[in-house]
């Protein structure tokens, strides 16, 4: 009989025989016990190979308290970037905003402040909440806080997001000449803010690295 | 509020897009986006590499720290998932060789290395139960992946665990297809032999589970 070459049994073990080559290979599967079983055991190798699943991200346990440094450094970052964008609303030049209507500046400043106070509020508060369970946490626990914590800052992530896009949404309604140097502003002070979650993140990650 | 899409519209773009961001204006967003999608499969790839979760965890990080130092040198004509696999791969080459170095060393200083290579993939617990099996089985395949020639494991790690196809494989290699074929067959059969010689050792050798002696190494 003239069976198919060892490597061309290969794309049809990977599902990606096609057309006139798999119709005949699967033909000679059908009157061939010899490829039968070379097709079989390496079915068996691959399916051995399954066995060996990385599980996402990390799983072993990270300790309770490195978790709390953690928080406590995403915080601190978190609060310098809403500050840090607060100062770059309240002082950015107006180049381009020439006849700059200050009555709405103000009034966006602080609407801009009021939102991102409560933003980061509620971060500080769920931050707060997750270091007092930690604080009581158990070793099978602190894979599940570890997961929270990302949740935390996910959802504080989406909430600046947010704030910002309903900001600009105001500003349009209120004046569409002065869109464009105020979104630029926005557009600053979300970056900056991103950037410092972006940072945040990373830092966990490294310290996430160097635990034992 | 139809302009304000323009951060929302970060939500919706092609990786490739996404780069020309990261190339133009330094955004960090959309890097951050990159990552996001990609440290997955780029760490599942660094791990199975390697064969070792803390190292591959540390070459994913580094692959993306490397992407972007590198952000220039992508062309905006190719796919940015076969540049970034080719920076990973290539410093899972690197690790490997350093990881060799030091074996050679090593085994210099202590005069010899016997056998077959595969004696220290003899594994044993007596009795196990379904889940120990399971976690046995998975370290058998974990230490004959690792003992596979780099040719062979690449290809086999990206086509059987990353599904990626033999074409896209040839693409981030740089090389024939009928040659990511030929090192699939060839790999798929050492990797057989390496199973079945831990398999048929796991029968007849009751010795207690030690360490793989290569993990020395790595570790």
């Amino acid at each position: 009989m003239n069976h198919p070459k060892r490597e061309e049994w290969t794309p049809y073990l990977f599902g990606e025989a096609t057309g006139e080559d798999l119709r005949k290979l699967e033909n000679h599967l059908q009157e061939c016990q010899e490829c039968a079983a070379h097709v079989e055991s390496s079915r068996r190798t691959l399916a051995r190979m399954n066995q060996w699943q990385v599980p996402p991200k990390r799983t072993h346990s990270v300790p309770a308290q490195l978790l709390i440094k953690w928080a406590v450094a995403a915080a601190i970052v978190l609060g310098t970037g809403f500050g840090l964008g607060r100062w770059t609303d309240a002082s950015a030049p107006s180049s381009t905003g020439q006849g700059l209507d200050s009555l709405i500046k103000a009034s966006v400043a602080a609407e801009t402040q009021q939102v991102f106070a409560r933003v980061q509020g509620d971060f500080t508060n769920a931050l707060a909440q997750l270091e007092t369970r930690l604080a009581r946490a158990q070793n099978g626990e602190t894979r599940q806080l570890a997961t929270l914590l990302v949740e935390y800052m996910d959802k504080a992530r989406a909430e600046d997001r947010e704030a910002t896009q309903t900001l600009v949404g105001q500003i349009q309604r209120q004046t569409d000449g002065l869109f464009l140097s105020l979104r630029k502003d926005l557009e600053t002070l979300a970056t900056m803010t991103d950037e410092e979650l972006h940072k945040a993140g990373l830092r966990l990650t490294q310290l996430a690295a160097n635990t034992p | 509020m139809a302009k304000a899409g323009f951060l929302s519209a970060l939500f919706s773009i092609t990786d490739e897009q996404a780069m020309w961001r990261v190339q133009q204006q330094d955004d960090h967003e959309a890097f951050a986006r990159l990552v996001a999608r990609w440290e997955e499969p780029i760490r599942r790839l660094c791990i199975r590499m390697t064969g070792d979760t803390h190292r591959g965890e540390d070459l994913k990080q580094e692959a993306f720290v490397r992407a972007f130092a590198r952000r220039q040198e992508f062309k905006l004509d190719q796919r940015f998932s076969t540049w970034l696999w080719r920076i990973a791969l290539n410093l899972c080459y690197d690790e490997l060789r350093r990881v060799r170095r030091r074996r050679e060393q090593s085994v210099e200083g202590l005069g010899e290395e016997g056998g077959d290579g595969f004696e220290d993939l003899a594994t044993d617990a007596p009795a196990p139960d379904a889940q120990t099996a399971a976690g046995e089985e998975a370290e058998l395949v974990r230490r004959a992946l690792w003992r596979l020639p780099e040719n062979y494991k690449t290809v086999l790690v990206l086509r059987h665990y990353e599904g990626l196809k033999i074409r896209e494989i040839a693409e981030i290699l740089e090389i024939p297809e009928g040659t990511v074929n030929w090192r699939l067959t060839e790999g798929l059969a050492q990797m057989q032999a390496l199973l079945e010689v831990q398999l048929a050792r796991q029968k007849t050798d009751r010795r207690p589970l030690r360490k793989d002696r290569t993990e020395m190494f790595v570790l």
